[in-house]
């Protein structure tokens, strides 16, 4: 070691005893220390940036929050297809809203060459390519209206293994019916909130749900939307901007990310949501009906439009098909079905028994995100 | 309200936007003088700092515990400061080359410092493998070891890269106040 490199080391305490002894010794090398100390000091100033830039710089960070490291992020809207609009006067846009009932499969994760969802498959093919209101039988939309309106009169059904909702409200429902109130007063005093402290991931009432699933269990009930108005503009009127999965290393994450119109309050990112355990999900006539093979999933509803709303009166729907699959060994997805209908979108994800999962939401961008563990 | 790390860590991996950006918070001025020294210009630093905190954001949750999280920090803030240097087409910087002959000077350094030569000048001077490990050690006191994980090489490597990166800012340093010098003169007619 020559004399630079052990005055360098002895500066940042990388000498043992005897080279110490050396260097302290020897007046030429102490003066040497002391000078290459005083040109460290010089480095190492701290240099600030400006407070403007960096407040901008950090709002930019946050607003790309997301959950995990990944590069396998599956966009379901498929690139390679060119997307549509049309733009029609607001009463043909309330026909619109009540004929949007799709429910979807798209390709299960690691049953790839599984029939059932071969053919949802190709249903959410046609739905890309061509409008979704024209596709779809009227008789059926009006069957569907019928049975929507019953869901949204009454709260999210609790009983996971009934065929029809039941518009009675149970005990469970009216246990509902207080958390509903809890989280709509949750709600209020967050309105007195600034919005960068809004996200609640900790908050046991909104977010932060920790779940195993079990058969017939039902993990939360949450305020399901009502809100039925077509205006875009107006309360609850969020719209589905993204749905993806991020392969992470112990979990994949289902994001589901909106876009809010102008006039949403902020409370309500990303709106009111339930999740359920082996939960009803959209019955009737055209209702989507899972493959024999998935035994346990989560249901997700929300408040939100499948679609992305161009301006006040165009409205594009947004739906694509995953071509791509995730064939991590460790994961506990099976399949992701979704529906849309009014002003509620539906998830659905089939994972395997004994999954365990977490759910949380983000307020910039609004999204609902939810882990779903891998294989220990 | 003490700043714990390990719990804001673990908040911010669950999604809770206000302890990201309270890590953020902390840890930027240290990620804005890496991008800034290591870039030499505002502008790349801005752009590197911008995307280091993107790239925190986005990759948190695959932080692992085990790691020391100012270490991961500043790799990504590194990392990015290259990344911005290879991106542009960069003014020719001489290579070091470890055979160089120095001249001896009889100038001492406190003289140079004292005069308030820019020592950003004189860093970006340096090759770059020895500017970035004079920015981690002397400027956020990372162990050889960190520099060495961070950068991919072996500590004694740092130890060695180190000690040639004084010796040439040093040098840089007193040949900007000779340089220095030598302008007022010729201005001074």
């Amino acid at each position: 070691m020559d004399d630079f490199e052990l005055i360098s080391a002895y500066i940042d305490g990388e000498v043992n005893d005897e080279e110490r002894a050396r260097i302290e010794s020897d007046p030429r090398l102490m003066n040497e220390v002391n000078q290459i100390i005083s040109m460290n000091k010089k480095i190492g100033e701290i240099i600030p940036n400006d407070p403007e830039t960096k407040a901008n710089h950090i709002q930019t960070a946050l607003n790309e929050m997301t959950v995990a490291s990944s590069d396998s992020v599956i966009p379901i809207r498929s690139t390679g297809k060119s997307s549509f609009s049309f733009r029609r006067p607001a009463w043909i846009l309330g026909a619109v809203a009540a004929a949007l009932l799709v429910i979807v499969a798209v390709p299960l994760f690691r049953s790839t060459d599984n029939s059932t969802t071969q053919i949802a498959s190709e249903i959410i093919e046609e739905s890309d390519g061509e409008s979704l209101v024209e596709s779809a039988p009227l008789e059926a939309n009006e069957q569907d209206r019928e049975n929507t309106d019953l869901a949204e009169s009454a709260p999210f059904n609790s009983s996971p293994n009934s065929a029809s909702i039941d518009i009675e409200e149970s005990t469970d429902d009216r246990a509902d019916n207080d958390l509903v109130a809890e989280n709509e007063a949750d709600i209020s005093e967050n309105l007195e909130v600034p919005r960068s402290e809004m996200l609640t991931s900790d908050e046991p009432t909104i977010a932060g749900l920790q779940a195993e699933t079990s058969a017939n269990e039902r993990m939360r009930q949450g305020p399901v939307n009502t809100y039925t108005s077509d205006n875009p503009d107006e309360y609850g009127s969020f719209l589905l901007q993204d749905v993806r999965i991020e392969s992470g290393e112990s979990f994949d994450s289902f994001v589901i990310e909106l876009a809010p119109t102008s006039d949403d309050t902020p409370s309500m990112i990303p709106g009111p949501y339930s999740i359920e355990i082996n939960g009803e999900f959209l019955v009737g006539e055209n209702s989507y009906v899972l493959p024999t093979e998935i035994d346990e999933y989560v249901v997700i509803n929300l408040a939100a439009r499948g679609g992305i709303w161009n301006d006040e009166t165009g409205y594009e729907p947004s739906w694509g098909s995953i071509t791509e699959t995730i064939t991590a060994d460790e994961s506990n997805l099976t399949g992701i079905y979704f529906g849309d209908f009014e002003a509620n979108l539906t998830f659905v994800l089939g994972m395997e028994p004994n999954s365990t999962f977490r759910s949380y939401q983000t307020m910039n961008p609004p999204r609902l995100i939810i882990e779903v563990d891998h294989n220990s | 309200m003490a700043f714990d790390e390990s719990q804001l860590i673990a908040s911010a991996q669950q999604g809770n936007a206000s302890a990201v950006e309270q890590l953020l918070e902390h840890y930027y001025d240290y990620i804005f003088s890496i991008c800034r020294k290591v870039t030499g210009n505002i502008d790349d630093a801005n752009e590197a700092t911008q995307e280091t905190l993107i790239s925190v954001v986005r990759n948190i949750a695959s932080f692992k515990s085990a790691a020391k999280f100012s270490t991961w920090v500043y790799r990504i803030a590194t990392n990015a400061a290259l990344d911005e240097i290879r991106k542009k087409v960069r003014r020719p910087t001489t290579e070091f080359n470890e055979d160089t002959v120095i001249p001896p000077t009889t100038k001492s350094l406190e003289d140079s410092l004292i005069d308030n030569i820019d020592i950003d000048d004189a860093l970006q001077n340096l090759p770059e493998e020895f500017r970035v490990v004079l920015v981690l050690r002397d400027q956020l006191g990372t162990s050889y070891e960190e520099i060495g994980e961070i950068l991919g090489v072996a500590s004694g490597t740092v130890k060695s890269r180190i000690a040639r990166a004084r010796q040439k800012m040093k040098e840089e340093l007193l040949g900007n106040k000779n340089h220095v010098r030598a302008v007022k003169e010729v201005n001074d007619g």
